[in-house]
């Protein structure tokens, strides 16, 4: 219950935990942006953004390309979708274990 | 649902006194009547309820149609009786770190208001560390996602 369409949650849950990281998403999620790019409103050095980028890139949430000296960076939806998949999955989990858990309560006399 | 979350939270009205539903919660014979989910059973389940004691819930049968079988185990961490029990979630065998249940009792009109949530954030650190800021910011960028491919 835990892996997702071979997405680690782990690796996605720990880099969207840094505001800055998710600010790098939602730049990324209108259109594709250059590395420069996304540093400027960071005020951050490139080696700083890199190192978010990384971090990004190894829980698969975003795509690098290389485009001569340029960096391309998008997003990868799909990683979002498999952390929205483990949420809904214990959602109902829950849900119908509070069902069977009040069948059973509300059966039993006091 | 709110998917911009690292947790999720489920809410539920038992007709039932505290009590009971605290002992369904902590009590191995009762335990093993409710927690399997689907068409699934609890051959075992174990429970050593004090702050730093063991629970173990083993699942067996039918997911979805499909044979299944899996056991969650986990540690006390807080214990209220008939108010609150907090504990670690892990499947055995899965590598992945521990995620935290919390499950709230409280006394409402005609029983029993049942409040699970449950947390990405095992550490009481990183949970502070994620408290602000997360919802909406993976919620939008999945719904996003969404009005683009409709586009395309």
């Amino acid at each position: 219950m835990v892996e997702s369409a071979g997405y680690s949650l782990d690796l996605i849950f720990q880099a969207l935990s840094d505001p800055t990281r998710r600010a790098i998403l939602k730049n990324v999620s209108s259109r594709e942006r250059t590395v420069t790019e996304l540093a400027k409103p960071f005020r951050m050095s490139l080696a700083a953004v890199s190192k978010h980028l990384k971090i990004l890139d190894r829980a698969r949430l975003i795509h690098r390309t290389r485009c001569g000296s340029f960096y391309y960076v998008r997003l990868n939806p799909e990683a979002l979708m498999s952390a929205e998949q483990w949420l809904a999955r214990y959602q109902k989990f829950w849900q119908t274990r509070l069902d069977s858990l009040s069948r059973l309560l509300e059966k039993e006399p006091e | 649902m709110k998917p911009a979350d690292t947790r999720l939270c489920v809410k539920k009205l038992i007709k039932a006194k505290r009590d009971r539903v605290f002992a369904a919660w902590t009590t191995p014979d009762l335990m093993k009547q409710w927690y399997a989910p689907d068409e699934m059973t609890v051959p075992t389940a174990s429970c050593d309820l004090r702050v730093g004691g063991k629970y173990r819930v083993e699942m067996m049968g039918r997911l979805m149609g499909e044979q299944a079988s899996g056991t969650v185990t986990g540690k006390y961490i807080k214990i209220i009786p008939g108010e609150l029990l907090v504990f670690t979630w892990r499947w055995e065998g899965d590598p992945s770190p521990e995620t935290v249940v919390t499950v709230e009792l409280a006394e409402a009109s005609g029983g029993t208001e049942v409040t699970v949530t449950h947390d990405r954030f095992s550490s009481a650190n990183a949970r502070n560390k994620h408290e602000y800021g997360w919802t909406g910011c993976l919620e939008n960028l999945a719904s996003y996602w969404r009005q683009n491919e409709q586009r395309q």
